[in-house]
């Protein structure tokens, strides 16, 4: 439909007149305030809508119910907000025998126990048979597509939460509930087994976790890998395949990743009124490709070369964090000096003979580099297709995922997650990012934690430009989704470490990844056979 | 975002009793439940920001009017139904407005205004990232608004161009932070696609 527009361009606000007269404006509130149903329009409309509420109640009863994408309806599902759509989580759909009660199996190993008339209409009719989805977020990439969020607010304070075990449970008819006098019993498998992990419900009113108990471990049951039919016979909606058909990220070995950086500092010629030292033996690799290298004193210190002796007990350098950058240590009987300093050639004839050293050294590592990305890219590229051959329905990570079983009764459709909220990650700091060679990507930037199950969502708060909270000992990678593909940007945990968490990087540079994802199961292989995960 | 909800009049009666900056304006409230006379100073207090915000949106001036009597009579009718969330009683009366002036323009199919101020449009300019503010860019852009859903140019309007915080706009809008920070970057990214289109980059 065509707008009907008028656009008014940098328009004064307008001169407000007097306001209308208050006891006029309630009378009429009050006269508009009379019961409804003496209001004309009542009856008209009543009799209207009992035709239609006759009419589509024939047609609910004949019609089948089908799986559709759920509308946000409430306040708990407006909170999720997933990166791409096509890389959220699916569904497994189960048909429940509700009048006699049935045992649900996913993947393999969750058990889904139904009670007899566990599941009834919102109005209170009994039902015979029905559908429900059911669903899984066991590790991070499965958290971070699927835009669950992961906060916790408790008592003001806003804790992350690290998860050993998601999962949404529901009917797919809009008018069923669980019923209020019976409840559901699921068995979650999980990978965790470490203590300390709580139940949670999100909260449809509010949108937030809300706390149930404690979680409790016992042994998950030996369930037969063929038992994938509920306990009446009925066939689980997607077949469920064996667990030798998903085990892809084991068949590939993972290289050993070169620093991107380059090792050693670009040769530089002593400067005209430089002061330098030699040191006999530096023990530093990176150097080692460089002769007649001496260390010049940076300017700007309390350095004076007329106070200091003509000899040295010990005269040694090491690496600081500026690259480049060394720390002078000089030692005598008396004193011990420290001074910044870099390393450089007194003579033409050493710097020429260094820079040539220093580009032969620098074309062979660029030619390995290369043949890396090369390597990396078939790597991926080889677990991408391993998974396109296992069925869909069955994530990458269920590779040791039947070990335990966390149980939790509900008496409500939703979702819930077995958490425990991570407390000490507090330093903070605000940065500008940007994605190498452009593009245009989401607002939202992930924190991917590497040694815990567990995301953090960090949000633009103007473009660009994110706060980032953290602690020291965690190891992350930065993720940011590309809109126009299903493709990612990174930031490397080495470069996470050194820039963010022992650096002082105002501004970090998000890499893109060469490949589109198709599904949460590629992306998660691909950041596990890339970087690998810690828990 | 701290948030606390209150539905029953002691909950307000208690938060008007303390401290708090807008402890008189829930007093207010909680005597205009009892009787509507008490409302008296909540429309004195706000109609003046609820004339900018309607006046604003639609051409005609005498039907402003009567858009902005309706909304202060609807207030009044369901002041009951109010629920304090941390933000003044305007954002409940804009949020009003908003569907008043919605069912204003579909039953009566006027003219709808799109006020905009080139600040804003520069501010667009600037989150989109491109280098340069040029009249052919802030012209193309207002086209692009144009053709944009209702409810997406009204986001707009309210985030650049009458420069509410998202908290605000996400308590308008009856939604959170979140969603209207990736509703509005979906919204940037169309308008920019659009105007690539149409070779402006």
């Amino acid at each position: 439909m065509k707008n009907n527009i008028r656009i008014t361009r940098n328009e004064a606000n307008p001169s407000i007149p007097p306001r209308p007269d208050f006891a006029k404006l309630a009378a009429n509130a009050a006269k508009l305030a009379k019961p409804f149903y003496m209001k004309t329009w009542f009856w008209g409309t009543t009799g209207i809508a009992a035709i239609a509420i006759a009419i589509t109640l024939v047609f609910i009863t004949k019609s089948k119910p089908e799986l559709v994408t759920k509308p946000k309806q409430n306040n708990a599902e407006k909170q999720i907000i997933q990166p791409i759509q096509n890389l959220d989580v699916q569904y497994d759909t189960f048909t429940v025998n509700v009048a006699q009660g049935d045992t649900l199996v996913y993947k393999g190993c969750t058990k889904i126990i139904v009670p007899p008339a566990a599941i009834n209409k919102i109005n209170g009719a009994q039902i015979g048979t029905t559908r429900v989805v059911y669903r899984e977020f066991q590790n991070q990439t499965e958290i971070m597509t699927s835009g669950i969020p992961m906060q916790y607010d408790t008592a003001g304070k806003k804790l992350l939460l690290e998860s050993a075990g998601m999962f949404e449970f529901r009917s797919i008819e809009k008018d069923e509930q669980i019923n209020p006098e019976k409840s559901i019993e699921i068995k979650m498998c999980s990978q965790h087994n470490q203590q300390g992990f709580n139940w949670y419900a999100l909260d449809d009113k509010t949108g937030q976790w809300k706390y149930l108990k404690p979680v409790e471990i016992p042994i998950q049951e030996a369930i037969p890998e063929n038992n994938v039919v509920s306990k009446n016979g009925n066939e689980v909606a997607e077949k469920i395949p064996s667990v030798s058909q998903s085990a892809p990220q084991n068949s590939v070995d993972v290289a050993v990743l070169l620093p991107k950086k380059r090792p050693t500092p670009e040769p530089k010629r002593k400067s005209a009124k430089g002061y330098t030292f030699t040191v006999p033996e530096p023990d530093v690799p990176e150097l080692a490709i460089y002769s007649n290298l001496v260390f010049e004193v940076l300017p700007g210190q309390n350095f004076n070369p007329n106070s200091l002796p003509d000899y040295w007990d010990e005269i040694s350098v090491k690496p600081t964090a500026v690259f480049g950058q060394y720390l002078l240590t000089l030692k005598d009987s008396k004193q011990t000096l420290k001074y910044k300093a870099i390393p450089v050639f007194e003579t033409e004839k050493d710097y020429q003979q260094a820079l040539r050293d220093f580009k032969k050294q620098e074309a062979e590592y660029n030619k390995k580099l290369a043949q890396q990305e090369e390597d990396r890219k078939k790597q991926a590229e080889q677990i991408v297709q391993l998974n396109n051959q296992v069925q869909p329905s069955t994530p990458a990570s269920n590779l040791n995922y039947s070990s335990m079983a966390y149980t939790l009764t509900i008496n409500k459709f939703g979702y819930y997650n077995s958490d425990r909220p991570i407390n000490n990650i507090s330093i903070t700091k605000q940065l500008q990012y940007e994605v190498a060679g452009g593009g245009s990507n989401q607002p939202q930037v992930y924190q991917y934690f590497l040694n815990r199950n567990a995301v953090m969502v960090n949000y633009n708060y103007s473009p660009g430009k994110i706060n980032i909270t953290y602690n020291k000992e965690d190891e992350c990678v930065l993720v940011v989704f590309l809109n126009e593909s299903s493709s990612i940007a990174v930031v490397s945990p080495e470069k996470y470490k050194s820039q963010i968490v022992n650096g002082n990087a105002s501004t970090i540079a998000f890499e893109k990844v060469d490949l589109s994802f198709n599904n949460t199961k590629d992306l998660h292989s691909y950041i596990v056979s890339k970087y690998g995960t810690k828990q | 975002m701290t948030s606390f909800v209150m539905t029953m009049d002691p909950t307000l009666n208690q938060q008007a009793g303390s401290n708090h900056r807008f402890s008189e304006e829930l007093q207010w409230i909680a005597q205009a439940r009892e009787d509507l006379n008490a409302f008296s100073p909540l429309y004195e207090k706000y109609y003046e920001q609820v004339y900018i915000f309607v006046y604003r949106r639609c051409t005609d001036a005498e039907d402003c009017l009567d858009i902005i009597s309706r909304v202060f009579e609807k207030a009044m009718l369901n002041i009951g139904k109010y629920q304090y969330r941390g933000y003044a009683f305007s954002t409940w009366l804009f949020r009003i407005a908003q569907n008043e002036l919605a069912d204003y323009f579909k039953k009566k199919n006027r003219e709808q205004k799109l006020w905009v101020r080139d600040e804003g449009v520069l501010d667009m300019i600037a989150e989109m990232q491109y280098d340069d503010g040029s009249e052919e860019k802030i012209v193309a852009i207002l086209s692009v608004l144009e053709g944009l859903e209702t409810k997406e140019r009204e986001l707009v309007v309210m985030r650049y161009f009458e420069k509410r915080e998202y908290e605000e706009l996400a308590e308008i809008e009856d939604t959170t932070v979140n969603y209207l920070r990736v509703k509005m970057h979906r919204i940037l990214t169309k308008i920019k696609t659009n105007l690539e289109r149409r070779n402006l980059k």
